[in-house]
Order: C-alpha cells, then structure tokens, then sequence
C-alpha cells in the first residue's frame, strides 16, 4: 500500500471514494492551525495515520455511510493536548487504534457520536507513563442511533514518578435500542511513587442493550518477577519484557512498518 | 563443573521454621532423589536455594563452588548455574515465550544468539520434547495445559543449560508420553553434560526410568537419611513409617503445609456464611 499525503484547504481534508484501502498521511506537525477536520466520503475505503504535532489540536473526523476502514494515530512528539473528535454516520466500520510512548505531560480526549444506525467501531490505546509524565486520556463513545456497536481496550504501563489515566465513557441515550458498548481497561503499575487510574462511566439511557466495563490497576505480579528472574532475567529485563506485553500488541494494527518500527523503538526506549 | 553445599539452612516462611538445619551437598554429575512426606520441606528447601523473595532465610549457608549463594540476587543465582523447574509454573500474560527464552539464553552468552541458532535450538528442544513449536509463540504458559507447562519447564532447561537442575514433581500431572519425553531428556542430559540433578518426586517411576546415584530423604525439616537407590524402592513399598522404627525418627503428622501455597483448609471462598452456620445452628441460609 502506498502512502500519500492528504491535500487540505484551510485545514479540512476530503478523503475521497476509493475501492481499495488508500493509504492517507495527516501530520499535524505540518499544520499551524490549531483545529482541522476530516470529511470521509460515503462508501470509501480508508487508511488514516494520524501524527500528533508539536501544538495542542482539536481535530473533527465525519464518517460517511458505509465507508469502511482504519484510523491508526501515532504520538510522534511530545504530547500536549490532542482532541480527536468523530461523527460516525450509518454503516460505518471503523477500527482505530492509539499508540503513545512519548514523554511528556498532556490529555488526549477521543469523542465519537455515532449518528447513524448500524456502526460499528473499535478502539485501542496503548499508552507508557513514565519519568515524571502526566497523562490522561478519555475516550468516549455517545450511541445516539439504534444497533449501533463501540469497543474500547485501553492499555497502559505507569512508572517512575509518572501518572497514567484512563476514562471511558459509553453512553447509550434513550432511543438508540439495541446498541452495545464495551470497555475494558487495565495499567500495570511499576514504581511506589507512580499513580495509575482507570474511570470506567456507564449511561446508559435505553433498556435493550448490552454495556459492560472492566478495569484492573496493579502492580507487577512478585510471583511472576521470581519466575523470569529464576531464569537469569534481571528485575529491569524481567519488566521490560512485562512491559513489551502490556504494549507491543498494538503494533498489530500499525500497517505501516515503519511506524512500527519507530513506536517499538519508542517503546524500548521508554523502559 | 559444580558443587552445591547447603549448611545448616534455616528457612522461615510466615514466621514459621520449615527448614531446622538442612545439610546438603550435591557434586559434579550426580543425581539426587529428594523424597520425603508432604509438608516436611522439600519444595521450601528448592525454593529458598533459587531465593523466592517469601522464603526467609534465618541461619546457615548455601554455596556454589565456594560462592556465597544467599548474597546473590535471584538472576545471579540462575547465571551462576542453579535451575528450578516449578511444581506449578505461572502463566506470565503477554510475556511472549520465544521472547522470553531468548532473553533467558542471552543473559549467560557473551554474545547475542542469533535468530537461527535460536529457532534451530527452539525446534530441537521442541520436538525432543513433543512441544508444537506455535506454543513457543504463544504467551508464556498461557493457556498450555499442565502437561504442556511441565515440558516447558523442561524445554528451557535444555536450552539453558544450567550446572544444578532441581525439579520439583516435574512429574507430576504428566500422561505416559510426556513422562516418557521428561525421563528421556533427563537421560539425555545425563548422559551428555556434567548436569547434576536435584530431582522431588513422588513417584518411583520417575526415578526408575533415570537411575539417580543417591537419595535423601527429608523429614521434619531436615534431612534424616541419605543412602542409595534401594530407599526408593523402600519407600514405595511401605511408606515413610519404617524410617520412625528403623531409626526412631517421629513423622510429625499435619506439618504446616506450603504455607506459601495456601491449602484447602484456609481458602476462604464463602468461609463467614458457613462458619456463621456452624456457629449458631438455628441460622439457615435463606
């Protein structure tokens, strides 16, 4: 797959129909404006990477019916606040997925809407804390149309002095009947001097649904520590390999490889 | 090359004594039956030994090759030598188990090995121990049944190669085959290294099919009798009680188990509703 670099007036993109995933490249370092959006055209089949830049940006995706595809966002500099908002119309699937291995304090605040009946969207973070970083990031879907699916997998290592927060909100209003949203969380909690918390919100406003959550904060396992230590790991190999687990299966759903590359170095580098 | 020398070894677990002054020594190509009633200290002797953070070593010494073992972290007591093979290996999440192994092989090689010596050391060591080798990719001991983490234990000694391997009911929860494929890379490993081999078993058909050279027999805490082979088939034969008449040792019975391993007894799943039954027999559960 090749990829090309979206063309944009005044910070809007169009991502054009396609029958064939087409790679699209948005580098927001490469934009002075603080706001942008995105228009997916109906039926398109899509491949967005999302590069965070060096400035607090509010970026506004809108899904048309029945396009289909993957949103990959990618932290590649130090992060401060990033908002990535999404209409999401009927038929849509979408599969998203956030990697953030850089260092820093900030809050990234992911909100979608799906307006449209029938949607269906997935989405993961893998996120490292560590040194003396702050971080947090909310992911929230609102169901407002009916059969309309939301999944979140959250994932995260905290350590040193740093802090690592997850929120997921699903929300089904009144009206949207039959729509399910789940979310789990967990963050693998290292040092004593680091905090680690995942806020898991339910509303749920309808009666024929399904939601649930899960949420697991702890440390590491001692038992788990002596058996890889039995083997000849030291205490700092034994949890970076704990750590590679926690975060390396995002890389999966990074097509480019060498974004991938870049995040598994990042992630290495972390610990 | 190793000798392993364990004096007057005091254990506590949970401020109980479980071991009471073990004296032990294991040389160069031997290998030693550990036997012994359950709950008398031979699992807590193997772990203190490999230096499990909840075993507190209250008195005495352990040495490998005159190196003080106590003052070794529990990764420096590995690459000096000493492998334990867990009665009940852990399922690590996410831990990739090639990932793993690899960082195990790497950590006693001056240089990296490299991708194709691993998969061809991965694909001996899996077929010799009937391991499919997609299980080597899978999260460590994650959803591998007992039988399969067992010969994953073993699996990673062959890969390791330690100088002391200690097993602890390595047998245990194994069908005839894998028994079989344990016994026999035992054998192997006999015959081809200078291994040598602290081995807990409850089962004489183990230790028939490897032939150890000595056997110990650990009782209240300590070791009570050492001698050959013809203990085993002794002890098979007719329990531990001929040792109190043969030489006046009391078994003493109900010995704090494991303390570690919590017992059926202190599970404590629904405990307050019964014990409130119990207490006050008028009270039913509604």
């Amino acid at each position: 797959m090749t990829r090309q670099a979206l063309s944009n007036q005044h910070g809007v993109y169009h991502v054009p129909f396609s029958k064939e995933p087409t790679q699209y490249l948005i580098d927001l370092s490469h934009i002075q404006l603080s706001q942008s959006m995105v228009v997916v055209a109906p039926e398109a089949q899509f491949d967005l990477v999302l590069l965070n830049g060096e400035q607090n940006h509010t970026i506004a995706f809108e899904f048309a019916d029945h396009c289909e595809g993957k949103l990959q966002v990618a932290m590649m500099h130090e992060n401060k606040n990033l908002t990535i908002q999404g209409v999401v119309n009927a038929n849509v699937r979408l599969d998203a997925a956030l990697a953030d291995f850089t260092n820093g304090k900030g809050k990234v605040v992911v909100d979608f809407e799906l307006v449209g009946r029938d949607s269906n969207l997935e989405w993961r973070t893998a996120a490292l804390s560590s040194g003396k970083d702050r971080k947090y990031y909310s992911v929230s879907f609102t169901h407002k149309n009916f059969n309309t699916y939301a999944n979140m997998t959250n994932y995260g290592v905290t350590e040193g002095e740093s802090s690592l927060q997850f929120t997921g909100t699903g929300y089904i209003i009144n009206g949207a009947k039959f729509s399910k949203t789940h979310q789990a969380a967990k963050i693998m909690v290292f040092d004593k001097k680091c905090l680690g918390r995942a806020d898991p919100v339910l509303k749920i406003d309808e009666n024929e649904v399904e939601a649930s959550h899960a949420a697991t904060v702890g440390k590491v396992n001692d038992e788990h520590l002596f058996y890889l230590c039995s083997r000849g790991l030291s205490e700092t190999e034994a949890k970076r390999l704990i750590t590679l687990g926690y975060l390396n299966p995002i890389l999966a759903y990074f097509t480019d490889e060498s974004m991938k590359d870049t995040l598994a170095t990042q992630i290495s580098q972390g610990r | 090359m190793s000798t392993l020398q364990i004096k007057d070894l005091w254990v506590k677990v949970a401020d109980i004594d479980i071991l009471k002054g073990v004296n032990l020594t294991i040389s160069d190509h031997e290998t030693v039956a550990l036997l012994g009633p359950n709950g008398h200290g031979k699992s807590t002797l193997l772990s203190a030994i490999m230096g499990h953070p909840k075993y507190e070593i209250t008195k005495g010494e352990i040495t490998i090759d005159g190196k003080n073992v106590l003052e070794m972290e529990v990764n420096e007591r590995s690459k000096a030598g000493l492998f334990l093979g867990m009665q009940h290996p852990l399922e690590v999440p996410g831990v990739v188990n090639s990932d793993f192994l690899k960082a195990a092989m790497n950590v006693r090689r001056e240089k990296p090995v490299s991708l194709v010596e691993l998969y061809k050391q991965l694909g001996d060591a899996s077929k010799q121990m009937k391991i499919p080798l997609d299980l080597t990719h899978r999260h460590l001991n994650e959803g591998f049944s007992g039988g399969e983490r067992k010969r994953n234990e073993i699996l990673q000694l062959i890969l390791l190669k330690p100088t002391i391997a200690m097993l602890d009911e390595i047998d245990s929860g194994l069908d005839v085959d894998a028994l079989q494929a344990v016994a026999e890379a035992i054998k192997k490993l006999q015959k081809e290294t200078k291994m040598s081999f602290l081995i807990i078993s409850h089962y004489a058909r183990l230790f028939q099919m490897i032939q150890p050279s000595r056997v110990v027999v650990m009782i209240n805490g300590r070791v009570a009798v050492e001698g050959g082979p013809e203990i085993i088939a002794k002890i098979d034969g007719s329990g531990y009680e001929w040792l109190s008449k043969e030489y006046g040792i009391s078994i003493k019975k109900d010995q704090k188990d494991d303390p570690v391993r919590p017992s059926m007894n202190t599970v404590s799943i629904g405990a307050c509703a019964t014990n409130e039954v119990v207490k006050n027999d008028k009270t039913s559960i509604k």
